[in-house]
């Protein structure tokens, strides 16, 4: 029993912080319909930089901030690529993917970083506040908290006039064209803000597990698709919970699924393997689903229902 | 002084090359203010090409166009939203299907302003808001919530019109706006169309393939053909033209070109 609650305990945790790289990807391949590999290159920035900021003494909360903000101009230079040099979308992503691999490299200046003995989010500040009892669960309160606060945050962006606008931009630009906007610019901000998540997912997860390594973006995209795809497939038929939610359980759910195939016995070295096999099985439910219901309206492989 | 004002406009698509085609040479048009303009001819006459330079997807090779006597030229497309509405063929282009009524009303609403931080839909609106959809009398001030992807192309296109013309606006263009829709429905969003131009005085540019409508409707009628107005008739000219007569110089037209 003890086990089978320290392994939930760890599922949620990893799906609570990896939930926020995810709402990242939301932004990105639901809401503006646009690909976005960056991501791959913005989660190890936002560790990179997290990394250097708390052992240099600074604030850990500060540097979840500044990591959000060095995410968001990543995502910047993207939609920079791709609407200023009409580069397409998924090569955007790869440009900033590949590029930002040497930037992580020269922030951490080495591929492997120890933050041991770093003053973190978890260990100091408001969160000490809980009492002693509780001390095993903080982490997991923690980033419970976060990932629902990131989750609020954005259902509150979405519904002011520049998030309707951003929602806008991936269902029909000419909308915004016609609403005398660039919808080039709207794209921009859109990205800036999807990449700022996943950089900050990548600061809290730095600090949970004390180390950067230059690797940890690999395959954050797939990730965090899936968890968007699996959510959404999923809970479509709860139409009361807002797509967010969806996306944040069904980041769950997928660490909880690689956690269960792992625990059955599966050797590790599949891992990527089995990340493919629960995509696709995602992916072709989630169309078979959407004929079977007889949707003619597939959006970006999801059909839309709700922002 | 003319709304509208197109000044010797040459077009010419893949210059230098063996595909070159002039599709305007030295082509004129004053729209006056108030106009209500329909504009037919036959496929690769001009007339999308024309809509194109108005509306700013299109640069013309040389010439100038200018709005109540300023160059609009050097505005991309979105900066002539300011002053230019536009209803497509495809009813999907003017609102946003996965938003609700209310959230697309809200969007049109703010047209011309900033979009901040501020609550997107504001609700000391609604009031106008539902006073606004029901001039479409198609019942969608009572569906305020519904998302726009679950309504009929006809509904639409008349919330498209409304949307468009929400802000106000010195040019609309209706490019083949009722093309993608079936006869009944045409109809009733030809009229509303008429409607909604006759009550806020609008100056319009209407593209369309439909005959009938170009003679019943509006005080202009432009007959384009190989980037020239073959036929430019205006109220009392334009009320004695009958569709016979259209059509003939349409078949003329295309017996020439052979057809």
């Amino acid at each position: 029993m003890d086990v089978f609650i320290e392994i939930s305990k760890g599922v949620l945790e990893q799906g609570f912080i990896y939930a926020i790289m995810a709402l990242g990807v939301y932004i990105s391949y639901h809401v503006l319909d646009f690909p976005d590999l960056s991501v791959d290159g913005t989660f190890p920035l936002g560790a990179a930089i997290t990394a250097m900021l708390i052992l240099g003494g600074v604030n850990p909360w500060l540097a979840c901030l500044l990591a959000f903000i060095v995410g968001a101009l990543a995502g910047l230079v993207t939609g920079l690529l791709h609407v200023k040099l009409k580069i397409r979308d998924l090569l955007s992503g790869i440009l900033t993917m590949t590029a930002l691999w040497s930037v992580n490299l020269s922030i951490a200046k080495t591929s492997l970083l120890s933050t041991y003995g770093a003053k973190t989010i978890f260990d100091s500040g408001i969160i000490m506040l809980l009492p002693e009892s509780l001390a095993s669960w903080r982490t997991l309160i923690l980033v419970l908290i976060l990932a629902l606060f990131m989750k609020f945050l954005l259902d509150w962006y979405l519904t002011t006039k520049s998030g309707m606008l951003l929602r806008a931009v991936g269902d029909n630009p000419q909308l915004v064209t016609s609403l005398a906007k660039n919808p080039g610019y709207v794209k921009i901000l859109g990205l800036a803000i999807g990449n700022g998540f996943a950089a900050f997912s990548g600061a809290i997860l730095c600090q949970q597990q004390k180390f950067f390594d230059v690797n940890m973006g690999t395959g954050m995209i797939v990730m965090g698709l899936a968890s968007v795809i699996i959510g959404m497939t999923v809970f479509k038929k709860l139409s009361i919970i807002k797509y967010t939610t969806m996306v944040v359980l069904g980041s769950i759910l997928y660490k909880g699924a690689i956690s269960l195939a792992l625990n059955l016995g599966f050797n590790p070295n599949y891992l990527k393997l089995i990340m493919a096999v629960l995509f696709t099985l995602a992916l072709v439910s989630n169309n078979f689903l959407d004929k079977k219901e007889g949707r003619g309206k597939v959006h970006g492989h999801v059909a839309i229902e709700e922002y | 002084m003319a709304m509208l004002q197109l000044k010797n406009i040459d077009v010419i698509f893949n210059w230098g090359t063996v595909n070159e085609t002039q599709v305007f040479d030295n082509f004129n048009l004053d729209i006056e203010k108030g106009q209500f303009v329909s504009v037919v001819g036959s496929n690769g006459s001009g007339k999308t090409t024309l809509l194109n330079l108005v509306a700013g997807n299109l640069e013309p090779t040389s010439g100038e166009i200018l709005l109540e006597g300023k160059s609009i030229l050097n505005l991309a497309e979105y900066e002539r939203s300011h002053f230019i509405g536009r209803v497509f063929q495809d009813p999907g282009k003017g609102t946003s299907p996965s938003m609700t009524i209310l959230e697309n009303m809200a969007l049109a609403d703010n047209k011309g302003q900033t979009f901040g931080l501020q609550r997107g839909v504001n609700r000391k609106r609604l009031d106008f808001y539902r006073s606004q959809l029901e001039q479409l009398e198609l019942g969608l001030e009572d569906k305020l919530n519904v998302k726009v992807g679950a309504l009929s192309g006809g509904q639409r296109q008349a919330l498209s019109l409304l949307i468009c013309t929400l802000t106000p606006i010195q040019l609309l263009i209706l490019d083949e706006h009722t093309a993608a829709l079936d006869p009944k429905t045409s109809e009733t969003i030809m009229e509303l169309t008429n409607k909604l131009i006759q009550e806020k005085g609008l100056t319009t540019l209407m593209v369309t393939h439909n005959l009938r409508y170009a003679v019943e409707y509006g005080n202009r009628l432009l007959m384009m053909n190989k980037g020239e107005a073959v036929i430019d008739a205006q109220d009392a000219e334009k009320d004695k033209l009958e569709i016979n007569d259209l059509v003939q110089v349409f078949s003329e037209i295309s017996i020439e070109l052979g057809n």
